[in-house]
Parts: structure tokens; C-alpha cells; sequence
């Protein structure tokens, strides 16, 4: 059930309840004030009535009692819906009707005996008449009097009741009138009022939800409605500008987050004397350059190199002299070898070089180029090694030419290496096949 | 018919001064409240009932006063069966005494020669002001009321249609102390600004109200004070009232009382009460003891104050006590 629904019919509602309310309440007013007026038109005629006949009544003169009624039907009593008119002398006996038929009937029942007991007039609806009674009495002001009898009317009701039914039917009129035209009213002014503003801010709050972070509701006045909207207004700013921040916070820790991983994963796979990749990055790429090569049917090349009579340099010059010969070597690898070679330091004085899609022969180019710029490249105490020079040896093996697969390629070039080594050091060996 | 010119000041002439205000005078003089003051000093005469000595005497008969103006056999005989009623119910014989007039009456009760007494209305009120005492028990009920009307009744054919066509006219009164036969009548002379002397108005006191009725028919008064029931008594013994026109109603007057003398024991006078309430028309019984009385159909519980408005009227003319009131019950 919607909220119009709601309180349209919650407004309807009280409306009909209280339209009922007052109608039953105007109704019963009116019914009384009615009957009052009735009662009241009653007992005027049976004052005058009961003025009139108490000459007659106590002196028992039935002929004039008699003359009093005719007169009174020929005045036509109907005007005043009076019914029928009774006389009661004190024994209760009908010494006068307008219906000469009841003359003589003692009448010591019902509202007739009350009515003769009673020192004031009495009141009672009997069906469609309305009964009412005056006694008939001489009294001194002050003292009891002689009661020489009663007098009765019996009003039709007939008249008041049509009349209240007219009534009934006009209320019921009035209800709906009122209650379509509050209807329209309420209707109204709640859409403008409360409808429109809670449709808006619901957009509003959709479209945020949604991601739009300038969806604002617009919602004009300064209502309580005004004032949720005015509210959700400033969260939304307040939402959207701390989001804005945070975002570009989070943009900030990730770059840094990135930069330090980065750095992180350049520490794990660095060496750090000489800045080359480490002995790990190295099995890892060749590993993952060897399935390449298979997969692509390509040639990749390994060349394994070695600081000659390096132990001999470092215990006689010390260890920061060694370290300064291998950073050398290092910056001299990495200026020659391209961009897609993969330039690692094997361990102690030991380099290696991956070189995806090289044949053996441009890699025994390269090969000789590092060895001669090695060897051209001025070493403090260098001329305290064999050969007045610091020099390199370098082993070259070729996938597949040389093995079939990484392991095989790391032996071959090893054993390349070494039989540079043997041949006299200073030199490139390639690897021969067993 | 001795006819006499109305001196006018406070509207009564000689005669009224010889025959009315005297015996007030004397009355004022011998009554057992000597030293109270005149009826005008209150709107009742009546001193509170606990400032009266409750009486002890249980009479083994009772006389019961009558004025019987229209005879006093006929009055007794009319009120006979009464008299019976009263007497079954409270164990005693009930005696009729009727007077001539209505002083005689007055005097019976001031000397105690009556228990019990129907008083014409201003009787009754300078009765009470010799007797201030007297016991008033009820009021006469007549066609239904406590009240009669005062006329001034002139002939149909007169040309007289107001007060001021009586100057220089006659005008018939009953009696000097008659409430509708001479007290009211002249009491509304005087509202009217007719001033008896200036407007040479003659009066003439003709005793009672048949004769003031048939003086008026006959043509030796121009008008007349009298009364309704007078009125219908008088047609009844076959005189031509429709010939007469009512020129005014002089008032409302209140119906005789019926009274009982002050040393009477109150047990004794709340069981004559008690035999009073059934004594009318609507019952049975009462209406049988009613029967000879066309006109009185019960007698009422009543109160002093109901005969204040004769005090009022008496006051202005500063007449007190009298002789004679209008004629009493009308019988058949």
C-alpha cells in the first residue's frame, strides 16, 4: 500500500468517522429538539385546553366539554398534528375525545394512570404518537389544589419523522459532499506537500545510491519535508566530497603501495652488488624462456661467464677492491646486452646472460665484445694479476643446438666456461656437442 | 331610592362614610389586635402562624356561618347537605346559622358564635383584622376558579361606552363593604380619573346585587356594580340580563373564605380539613353534598395572601372594616 493510499484513507477515515460523529450527535439534537417542539406545541394547547375545561370538568358540565371539542376539531388540530384530545375526569373516566366512540371508557392503565397520578404534565412516545398530559386542577399559588382531572393529547409523529428522515438523508449528503471535497483537498495538498518532496528525495537517493554523487533532491519550502531534503542535500555533499578524498587517497597509498612493490620485487630478484638479476630470477626466466623458445620453435643462447684468477684479486687487494671489479663487470653487462636480455649474477664472480632468439653466433659477437671490453676496462692493482690485466672467461651454449632443455643449457655453457678456463682464460668457448 | 352625589375624595361619598367606614372604625377600636397596625402596613394581615396560641376547644356541635342574602332559609337549605357531609365525617352535628348581612357575620365570629364561617372576600379581610387569628382553611371554588369578576354593567342600548359618558350619570352599588358591588367598582372609577364630584356622579347603595341588576334593566340606574355570578343568578330567576352590556371588569376578586375561629384544637380543625378535601366535584360523594349549589364545585386550600389583592385595593381609599360584601354563594 503506498504512503497517498495511506494516508489518503487514514485521512478519509477520521473525516467520515468524524462527519458520522456529528451527524449522529446533530441527528439525536435535532430529534430532540424535535419532539421538544412537539411536546412543547402539545402542551401549550393543553395548557390553554386545560384552562378552558376546568369550569366544565368541575362542575360536571359534559355538554360544554362536548361544544370545546368540536370546536376544537372544526379548527382543524391536524395544523398542530395533534391527533386526538382526552379529557379524564378525577375517576379517570373519558369525559371528553374528539372520538365521541371513547366516550364513558375508564382509562387506569398505562401512561393514562401515570398521567392522573401525576401533579405535572407527563411525556411518552407510544408508536407513531406522541402522548403527552396536563392535569386539570384550581390551587391557590403555594397550596395543593383539587384535581378534578387530566387532559391528553396525542401528537403525530408522522410529520417529525419524515422531517428526520429528510434530515438523516441530507446529512448522509453532506457527509459524502464533505467527505469528496476533503478527499480532493487532502489529495491535493498531499501531493504538493508531501508526495512530491518524498517522490523527489526518493530520486535523489536512487541516483546516489546508484553513484551519481551530484543526484541532490530538490525540494523547495520549509517544511519538515524541506528541511530532509535540505539534510540529505548536505549528506550527499558531505558523502561525495569524503568519497572524492578518500579516492584519491587510495589512489595515492596505491601508487606508493605499487612504487614499494616494485621495489620490493626488484630487491627479490636483484643482486644487490651489482644490480644485476639474482641467481633465482635467473633459473625462473630461463625456465620460463626455454618453454618459450620450445613453444615458438626459436633459438635462445646462455652465455656463463667468470672473473679470471678472481680469488687471487680479492685476497690480495681485499674484498672492496673485488666488490668494485664485480659492479664494473655488472655496469659493463648492462650497457652491452639489450634490452630483452636477461643479465644475472650467478654467484660469487659468476655472471650469466639469457638471450631469447640468438643464434650461437651473434651471441659469440656478444660474448667477445664483453670479454675485449672487460679487458679494456682499467682496474686499479690490475697489474698485479696474471697477464697485467683483469679479464673474463665465457662459456656460450645454444638451445637446442646445445640441450634440450634448461638444466642441460645451464651444464653446457658451464662446461663451456670451463674449457675456457682451461684453454688459457680470456676467452669465449662454446659449447660442444657430447 | 335615595340617590346621593359622590363627594369624590377617595371616591366615597357620605353614605359610604356612615355606612362603611364607621364600623371599620369601631372595629379597629374593640378587635382583639387593637394595637396592630391597619391592614396596609403589609400585604397580609396575618400574623405568623407560630404567633397565634394554638387553640384547645374540641366543640361538641358545630355552628357553620352563612351569610344568606339571598335569604338566609334558602342559603341554609342550599348548603344542607353540607352541612350532613361535614357532619358524617367529623362525628358531630354541623349547625347552618345564616345572617342577614355580612357584618352580623363578622360580629358572630368575633364573639365566637361561630366555629366555623364562609366569609365573603372583603368580609373576610376586615374579619382578619379584628380576628387576626382566624383560621383560614380554604377558598370557594367557582366554575373552576378562586377568582370571580367584578362588572360595571350598563343596558345594551345606553349610550354609554366609557368611563368618562358616567359623568352626570347614576350609578348603582350594592353595598359600601361589597368587593365587587362598591370597592372595586370604585376603585376603578378612580383609575379611570373619574372624579365623582367634578363628573357629578350620583350613587345609591340598593342592598344587594339583584336590585342593583334590576335597577340598571329598569332604567333608574345608568349603571351598575355587580358581579358574573350575579349575572347568572339573575338569569336564572329570569331576568332579561341579555339586555346588559358589560361596560368594564372591575377585577379579579378572590372567592369567599371559608374560616375557623382561632381557639378551635388543631387536631380537631385538621380532621374538618381533612373531610374539606373531599368536599367538591371531583368526587363522588362531595359532588352529591354539592348538589343544590349550582355554582361551587369544592373549596380550595388557599392562603391569606390570595386576599392581598382586596387589601391593596382597600388601602388607597383608606376605608377599613365595613358592613356587607356582594351577596355570597349563588344558590339555585
Amino acid at each position: 500500500m503506498t504512503l497517498r493510499v495511506k494516508v489518503l484513507a487514514s485521512s478519509l477515515g477520521v473525516t467520515i468517522l468524524a462527519m458520522v460523529l456529528l451527524g449522529v450527535l446533530m441527528f439525536r439534537a435535532h430529534r430532540a429538539t424535535v419532539l421538544a417542539e412537539a411536546e412543547l406545541r402539545a402542551r401549550a394547547f393543553l395548557s390553554m385546553l386545560s384552562v378552558a375545561s376546568t369550569g366544565p370538568l368541575a362542575a360536571g358540565r359534559i355538554e360544554d366539554l362536548d361544544g370545546m371539542l368540536a370546536r376544537l376539531i372544526e379548527r382543524n388540530l391536524e395544523d398542530l398534528d395533534i391527533r386526538f384530545v382526552v379529557i379524564l375526569d378525577a375517576q379517570r373516566r373519558v369525559i371528553g375525545h374528539t372520538d365521541p366512540s371513547q366516550y364513558g371508557r375508564r382509562l387506569s392503565e398505562g401512561f393514562y394512570a401515570d398521567a392522573s397520578e401525576a401533579d405535572s404534565p407527563r411525556v411518552r412516545e407510544d408508536g407513531d404518537v406522541l402522548l403527552v398530559s396536563a392535569p386539570v386542577f384550581t390551587a391557590v399559588p403555594g397550596q395543593p389544589g383539587i384535581r378534578w382531572g387530566t387532559t391528553v393529547a396525542g401528537v403525530g409523529l408522522e410529520r417529525v419523522r419524515a422531517d428526520l428522515l429528510g434530515l438523516f438523508w441530507r446529512a448522509v449528503l453532506t457527509i459524502l459532499i464533505v467527505v469528496a471535497i476533503a478527499t480532493l483537498i487532502v489529495g491535493s495538498r498531499l501531493e504538493r506537500l508531501v508526495l512530491r518532496p518524498v517522490r523527489r528525495l526518493t530520486e535523489a537517493t536512487r541516483s546516489f545510491a546508484a553513484g551519481d554523487r551530484a543526484a541532490r533532491a530538490m525540494v523547495a519550502g520549509d517544511d519538515e519535508l524541506a528541511d530532509l531534503a535540505g539534510t540529505f542535500n548536505h549528506m550527499a555533499g558531505q558523502i561525495a566530497l569524503h568519497t572524492h578524498r578518500l579516492e584519491e587517497e587510495i589512489r595515492a597509498r596505491t601508487r606508493d603501495l605499487e612504487e614499494a612493490n616494485r621495489r620490493l620485487e626488484a630487491l627479490a630478484v636483484t643482486d644487490p652488488l651489482t644490480g644485476l638479476y639474482n641467481r633465482r630470477h635467473f633459473e625462473h626466466v630461463l625456465s620460463l624462456e626455454v618453454r618459450r623458445a620450445q613453444r615458438m620453435g626459436t633459438r635462445l643462447s646462455l652465455l656463463m661467464m667468470d672473473v679470471d684468477h678472481f680469488k687471487r684479486y680479492n685476497d690480495t687487494h681485499g674484498h672492496p677492491a673485488g666488490d668494485e671489479v664485480l659492479r664494473a663487470l655488472g655496469r659493463l653487462v648492462r650497457e652491452r646486452v639489450r634490452s630483452t636480455d636477461v643479465a644475472c649474477r650467478y654467484g660469487g664472480e659468476e655472471f650469466t646472460v639469457i638471450l631469447p632468439g640468438t643464434s650461437r653466433t651473434d651471441a659469440m659477437v656478444l660474448a667477445n665484445d664483453l670479454r675485449l671490453n672487460m679487458e679494456a676496462h682499467p682496474f686499479e692493482n690490475e697489474a698485479t694479476q696474471p697477464g697485467g690485466r683483469l679479464t673474463i672467461s665465457i662459456g656460450v651454449a645454444t638451445y637446442p643446438a646445445d640441450a634440450s632443455d634448461e638444466v642441460a643449457l645451464v651444464r653446457a655453457a658451464d662446461q663451456a666456461l670451463y674449457r675456457a678456463k682451461e684453454n688459457g682464460r680470456n676467452r669465449v668457448e662454446v659449447a660442444q656437442a657430447d | 331610592m335615595r340617590w346621593d352625589l359622590d363627594r369624590g375624595e377617595g371616591g366615597i361619598g357620605r353614605a359610604v362614610l356612615s355606612e362603611w367606614l364607621f364600623p371599620v372604625i369601631v372595629a379597629a377600636v374593640l378587635g382583639c389586635a387593637g394595637d396592630r397596625g391597619p391592614p396596609e402596613a403589609g400585604p397580609s394581615a396575618s400574623p405568623a402562624g407560630d404567633a397565634c396560641p394554638a387553640g384547645s376547644r374540641v366543640p361538641d356541635r358545630v355552628r357553620f356561618g352563612l351569610v344568606g342574602f339571598w335569604g338566609t332559609r334558602t342559603q341554609e337549605e342550599a348548603f344542607e347537605p353540607v352541612a350532613r357531609f361535614l357532619s358524617a365525617r367529623i362525628g358531630v352535628p354541623v349547625d347552618l346559622v345564616a345572617a342577614s348581612r355580612y357584618d352580623e357575620l363578622a360580629d358572630w365570629i368575633f364573639e365566637g358564635r361561630v366555629e366555623v364561617a364562609l366569609v365573603p372576600p372583603l368580609a373576610y379581610v376586615k374579619a382578619k383584622t379584628r380576628v387576626p387569628c382566624l383560621r383560614l382553611l380554604r377558598t370557594m371554588v367557582v366554575d373552576g376558579t378562586v377568582h370571580y369578576s367584578g362588572y360595571i354593567v350598563v343596558r345594551d342600548d345606553s349610550p354609554i361606552t366609557r368611563a368618562r359618558d358616567l359623568a352626570g350619570r347614576r350609578i348603582a352599588f350594592v353595598e359600601p363593604s361589597s368587593a365587587s358591588g362598591s370597592l372595586f367598582a370604585r376603585h376603578w372609577l378612580q383609575a379611570e380619573g373619574i372624579d365623582p364630584d367634578r363628573y357629578r356622579v350620583e350613587t345609591a347603595f340598593l342592598g344587594s346585587h339583584e336590585a342593583v341588576i334590576r335597577a340598571v334593566l329598569s332604567g333608574e340606574a345608568d349603571a351598575g356594580a355587580t358581579f358574573q355570578g350575579a349575572l347568572h343568578r339573575a338569569r336564572q330567576r329570569g331576568l332579561d340580563t341579555a339586555s346588559l352590556r358589560i361596560l368594564a371588569v372591575t377585577g379579579r376578586i378572590p372567592l369567599d373564605a371559608l374560616v375557623a375561629t382561632p381557639d378551635l384544637d388543631p387536631g380537631w380543625v385538621a380532621r374538618l380539613d381533612e373531610a374539606l378535601d373531599r368536599l367538591n366535584t371531583a368526587h363522588p360523594e362531595g359532588r352529591a353534598a354539592l348538589a343544590r349549589l349550582v355554582d361551587i364545585v369544592g373549596w380550595a386550600r388557599s392562603d391569606d395572601r390570595l386576599y392581598d389583592e382586596v387589601r391593596e385595593v382597600l388601602a388607597p381609599s383608606g376605608a377599613e372594616g365595613g358592613e356587607g360584601d356582594r351577596a355570597g354563594p349563588e344558590v339555585p
